[in-house]
């Protein structure tokens, strides 16, 4: 069973994600901020991330920046969530090498087939 | 307060991005809704699910032209 982690500070997003993943069989986690997806990857790497940018703390594309200069975790895939639509964003998420993105608001099902994507073209 | 262009507080453009994580709720669940994967609705029931489906569709497109008229100013 593939196991996703969920970063974003809205609970209802999150158990939104959850309650989709789930019944797609994906076992999930959850983290609340950044801080929070730094301990729970550190602790166990998922098989994939759902990392919302704008959160209180360190931001998600800080967080990416930091998996990203780490061995263990350079190659994680991980999908930006975020509210802003503006190019500026896209590029910031590619920069930092994000495997996909995803605006809000989203539709369950979208992000099940991009989740699944991202998936398929990991080398595991 | 809503203000345009206070680094002290949140501005326009902010609280219209802010607009999209409720809207990401509403959308996801009533898509899950009207799929019927949390149960079976009856005919009523999705017809009532279609209405506000097309309103937060209009919803959604008014916000995209808020968030717009926001990043021209």
């Amino acid at each position: 069973m593939k196991c996703v982690l969920i970063v974003d500070d809205d609970s209802d997003v999150r158990d939104l994600v959850t309650y989709k993943l789930e019944r797609e069989g994906f076992e999930v986690r959850t983290a609340v901020d950044g801080e929070a997806a730094l301990e729970d990857v550190q602790e166990r790497t998922p098989d994939l991330v759902l990392l919302d940018i704008m959160m209180p703390g360190i931001s998600g594309l800080d967080v990416l920046k930091r998996w990203r200069g780490e061995a263990a975790t350079a190659r994680l895939p991980v999908i930006m969530l975020t509210a802003r639509a503006q190019e500026a964003d896209v590029d910031l998420g590619f920069e930092f090498k994000a495997d996909d993105y995803i605006v809000k608001p989203f539709s369950p099902r979208e992000l099940v087939r991009r989740v699944n994507a991202v998936l398929m073209r990991v080398p595991r | 307060m809503i203000t345009h262009g206070d680094p002290g507080g949140r501005d326009f453009a902010t609280v219209a991005h802010e607009m999209r994580s409720p809207m990401t709720s509403v959308i996801g669940y009533l898509e899950i809704l009207g799929e019927g994967s949390s149960g079976p609705l009856n005919a009523e029931q999705l017809a009532i699910v279609d209405v506000i489906s097309r309103n937060v569709d209009r919803a959604h497109e008014l916000l995209d032209e808020i968030v717009a008229m926001a990043s021209e100013q």
